[in-house]
């Protein structure tokens, strides 16, 4: 603020929790839904006023529904992700920014590419590919007239949940980032201590390359959690989906019913809590890695 | 001690694309001698020493390291430890740990290694400073750490890369005494690039000077500074620079653009006269002198002054004795340096 006058920094407060107040009223509601009973709401549709059914509510969930499992589907798809994220990002970052390879700069747009080109533009080839991932193998060997070598489809399966999203040139990016912002000389001390690519790579970019490390983490985790559309397509058995396609489709359970909405928000309480809990952990990183450097 | 190896370049050369950075170059460093490149920033001197050390490719030529072809081997293989001018400590280590890292990397068990570690602290004079992390150290002790860590592995070969020009006036002055002597004590073959001449005239035993890529002269430092080879040597070492004036001889004397009489010679033709602010003699006689400027340095007083063609001449006089403005120029003609007006080579002896 160049100004310091009370009038400004009041308006500003007051939209400011304007704001606040816009974006956390769809959050109040779905907290008081998750505390009444189904009944109530059949009979008085929402309400604002909290009741005393949370507890009740979310152990529903974690009998009634398939969320439990699905949660679990959620977690191992989102470290998956995050995890394979992080180690691409890293080895592409290190590739690019310390070696001299030739059309470095056109390989790094086209990680950049898949910025620009999401999986929800591409789901439907992505599709035929996880169904058979010989595929491209295959249409090269159709030209030769050689029949198809396998058929492995990965949908419904962890891997196959997580794989299309590893992909991503965020991360590379970022990474990319914080390499160049390091000083010079680092590669070239640790070449002449005798150190090689990859004991650089371990012994002092990672170290040095916590914070964007976490942050990305956290954000790709987060990503991944939040995920709809490719684990909806990608896994059609309940045991398989994700938790969040499994909180869409407690909506669609007893088509013409009224929706169970008080179990349906319990569910969404259940889901976000994991995000919100890492979050809220591990926050100050976030901040830090996003910052670029470390000191 | 370690064993100090020569190092020998024999036409070595790198290109960038298609420029041309460093001319097929054959340069010996003698065994144990410290040698300092000097040159102006952008003259390739960096390039020579990433040549020598292995971080960049020669584009052509072979080094000898002790006699061992080591221009296709990995840095790591050549025997070569190097300073650099950022100290490139690993900012996460503490100053043991980066001391170490070589030894690490070489798997010297911890014991050995904690012990080379200690002793390569001592020889620096890196006291109780060994636990501190970089980012807690005063920026000579991060020097020390980074000369400590080069040691360690007891290199045939030290390599500087202006490894001064952080730290500030004072401390540069020490530092440049504590590493002729701890050169003294190591004995490795040492390579020091440097632009600032008062560190290559203390420091060395040989100075190679550089310009654009070239080697321009390669000598004592006493050498280089009473002959030098070439007018950009000349007019690059001493502070002030030796004044060069443009002349033409007549086999009697070299005569100024307007036909004043310099200085007596038996020279024939155009030269660029030089004179050592230090070594102008004042002769009522000489070339008349116009004052244009003075700065009184305490220890001594540079006087600039304007010939009647109107160059310049530096001429330096004791403190409190500045030189009277009726004065003229001579110049003794044992303190005369002739260099040729086209290609700046040095003329006689």
């Amino acid at each position: 603020m160049v100004e310091n006058t009370k009038s400004i920094d009041r308006v500003a407060g007051l939209i400011l929790a304007l704001g606040i107040g816009f974006v956390l009223l769809p959050l109040v509601l779905a907290l008081v839904t998750a505390t009444q009973a189904y009944e109530t709401v059949l009979t008085g549709g929402l309400s604002w006023l909290p009741g005393d059914q949370l507890l009740v509510n979310i152990a529903r969930v974690f009998e009634e529904t398939a969320l439990p499992g699905q949660l679990v589907n959620s977690f191992v798809a989102a470290m998956l992700v995050a995890t394979l994220k992080c180690v691409f990002a890293f080895m592409t970052a290190l590739a690019i920014v310390f070696f001299q390879i030739r059309w470095g700069g056109a390989l790094f747009a086209l990680t950049l590419v898949t910025i620009m080109l999401p999986l929800d533009l591409r789901v439907i080839t992505t599709y035929q590919v996880a169904a058979d991932v010989g595929m491209p193998v295959n249409l090269v060997l159709d030209l030769f007239g050689i029949g198809p070598l396998m058929r492995l489809s990965v949908l419904d399966t962890w891997f196959g949940l997580a794989a299309p999203l590893v992909a991503h040139g965020t991360g590379t990016f970022l990474f990319r980032q914080a390499f160049m912002a390091m000083p010079r000389d680092l590669p070239r001390a640790a070449v002449m201590d005798g150190a090689g690519p990859v004991r650089f790579a371990l012994d002092i970019l990672l170290p040095l390359s916590r914070a964007p490390l976490i942050a990305l983490f956290i954000m790709m985790f987060l990503g991944g959690w939040t995920q709809y559309l490719w684990p909806l397509v990608a896994a059609s058995r309940p045991d398989m989906q994700t938790a969040v396609v499994g909180l869409s489709r407690l909506a669609n359970d007893m088509p013409g019913a009224v929706p169970d909405y008080p179990l349906i928000m319990a569910g969404a309480l259940v889901v976000s809590a994991i995000p919100l809990a890492m979050v809220a952990l591990l926050q100050r990183f976030i901040v830090r890695g996003y910052a670029l450097s470390e000191k | 001690m370690t064993q100090a190896a020569e190092i020998a370049l024999k036409g070595v050369a790198k290109r960038f694309g298609t420029t041309e950075v460093l001319p097929p170059l054959d340069l010996t460093f003698t065994a144990g001698a410290f040698t300092v490149i000097l040159g102006p920033s952008g003259c390739g001197k960096s390039t020579l020493l990433n040549l020598i050390a292995g971080l960049e490719a020669v584009s052509g030529g072979e080094i000898e390291i002790g006699g061992r072809k080591v221009q296709d081997l990995p840095p790591r293989e050549r025997g070569c430890a190097m300073v650099f001018q950022s100290y490139a400590l690993y900012p996460h280590m503490t100053a043991g740990d980066n001391i170490g890292y070589p030894l690490k990397v070489a798997g010297v068990p911890r014991r050995e290694r904690m012990a080379r570690i200690a002793e390569a602290a001592r020889v620096v004079g890196l006291g109780d400073y060994l636990a501190r992390r970089p980012s807690e150290l005063s920026g000579g002790q991060r020097q020390r750490v980074a000369i400590a860590r080069a040691i360690v592995r007891a290199p045939q070969v030290m390599l500087f890369d202006e490894p001064l020009s952080n730290l500030d006036a004072l401390l540069r002055h020490e530092t440049r005494a504590e590493l002729a002597d701890l050169h003294r004590r190591i004995g490795a073959t040492t390579v020091f690039v440097t632009h600032d001449q008062a560190e290559a005239l203390t420091l060395a035993d040989q100075i190679v000077v550089m310009n654009a890529g070239r080697v321009e002269q390669i000598g004592t430092p006493a050498d280089i500074y009473h002959r030098p080879a070439t007018r950009f040597v000349a007019s690059f070492i001493g502070h002030p620079p030796m004044s060069l004036i443009a002349a033409t001889g007549d086999g009697t004397w070299l005569r100024l653009g307007d036909g004043t009489p310099l200085v007596a010679s038996t020279h024939k033709g155009a030269v660029l006269a030089g004179v050592r602010p230090e070594a102008v003699v004042l002769d009522a006689g000489g070339a008349s002198l116009v004052p244009l400027h003075r700065e009184d340095l305490g220890s001594h007083i540079v006087q600039v002054f304007r010939l009647p063609d109107g160059q310049k001449v530096a001429v330096q006089s004791p403190a409190g004795r500045p030189v009277p403005t009726d004065a003229g120029l001579g110049i003794a003609e044992h303190a005369l340096h002739l260099f040729d007006a086209e290609t700046g080579v040095r003329l006689g002896s």
